[in-house]
């Protein structure tokens, strides 16, 4: 398979993102891992756009973030940690729903059904 | 991690982030989960190719555009925040001088309240001539003088009473400011001179005054906040 480029994921990042949070709460970079794990290596994203989605749903109230207590051996810097708010899950719902008829629709017209 | 590389790092988050219009809070909160975020991917790729070189070569590669990243991250900006960045461009910058800011405050007081007074000037007087208008007469006088030139009178001395209360409250607030948010007495009194300061600003005669000294105090809490935070 092709590997899935950051552009292609526009428009899908912030309920991937929302979808990764269901499994428990993590920073930034474990985000990305769980990610990597979940797309077998093939999704490309800029790491540094990761950051904007996460504000946009914070600022929605879809998640919500606290501070890491301890700078994790890094110096300084602490991690935010993100969790999933009920508004999220309820947003999350949509989006699955949303993606389906999507896919059933635009497959349909490709001639190629999910 | 040498000082080199954790510079290196540390100036591609500022050039992600420097152009972002955002509180002086958030971009650090930015800065600094943008930084742990690198350094952690610096160390993993260290790990993988054992050479720091390439691994901060990788590590710049993953995070992407930093022009990018920054168009992003302005529009993840709220509009809350921005609009608070703009009231804390109004609060003292690193470097400034307390002449300065007080400058700064006098003709941002000077520039707010001339707009909002020769918008209210004509409103005043079209209001004048509806409610009465058989008595109304621009020749009528009060102690000698013409209507308008009463208001323009009263209105020219607002203006230049606000710039000059702002002006004070400059050099004032930069002094004590620190002094009395750092105690409860302090906060309390300062509430109370707001409380009383509010009605006037809600009328309009005193606004651009309170909204300097608001400003000033948001950025004395905020300051105060960050050092709690960083401590």
């Amino acid at each position: 398979m092709k590997p899935i480029h950051g552009d292609k994921l526009r428009g899908h990042l912030e309920t991937i993102i929302l979808s990764v949070l269901e499994r428990g709460e993590a920073h930034g970079l474990e985000i990305l891992r769980r990610l990597d794990a979940a797309g077998c290596g093939l999704l490309h994203l800029k790491e540094g756009s990761l950051y904007p989605a996460l504000y946009r749903l914070e600022e929605a109230g879809r998640i919500e973030a606290t501070w890491e207590e301890e700078p994790h051996g890094r110096r300084g810097a602490r991690r935010r940690i993100y969790r999933l708010t009920a508004k999220g899950k309820r947003e999350l719902a949509k989006g699955r729903e949303e993606w389906s008829s999507f896919v059933q629709i635009i497959g349909g017209i490709l001639g190629a059904p999910a | 991690m040498n000082d080199a590389t954790l510079q290196e790092l540390k100036t591609i988050v500022e050039q992600s982030v420097w152009p972002i219009r955002a509180t002086m809070v958030r971009k650090r909160q930015i800065r600094e989960e943008l930084l742990g975020h690198l350094m952690a991917t610096f160390e993993e790729e260290v790990q993988r190719v054992g050479d720091e070189r390439t691994a901060l070569d990788v590590t710049k590669k993953r995070f992407g555009n930093r022009n990018e990243l920054a168009k992003d991250l302005q529009r993840s900006v709220g509009w809350r925040d921005q609009w608070r960045s703009v009231l804390e461009s109004l609060g003292r910058q690193p470097g400034e001088s307390v002449w300065h800011l007080a400058l700064k405050h006098f003709l941002f007081t000077l520039l707010i309240y001339s707009t909002a007074m020769l918008v209210a000037l004509p409103l005043v007087l079209a209001l004048l001539i509806l409610r009465a208008p058989a008595r109304f007469d621009m020749a009528v006088t009060l102690d000698g003088h013409s209507v308008t030139t009463v208001l323009i009178d009263v209105i020219v001395k607002l203006v230049l009473f606000n710039t000059a209360l702002s002006f004070l409250l400059a050099l004032v607030m930069n002094r004590i400011g620190p002094v009395v948010v750092g105690s409860r007495l302090g906060r309390i009194s300062l509430s109370v001179l707001l409380g009383l300061v509010l009605p006037f600003a809600l009328t309009g005669l005193f606004a651009p005054a309170a909204i300097v000294l608001f400003s000033m105090v948001r950025q004395v809490r905020q300051e105060r906040q960050h050092r709690k935070d960083w401590a």
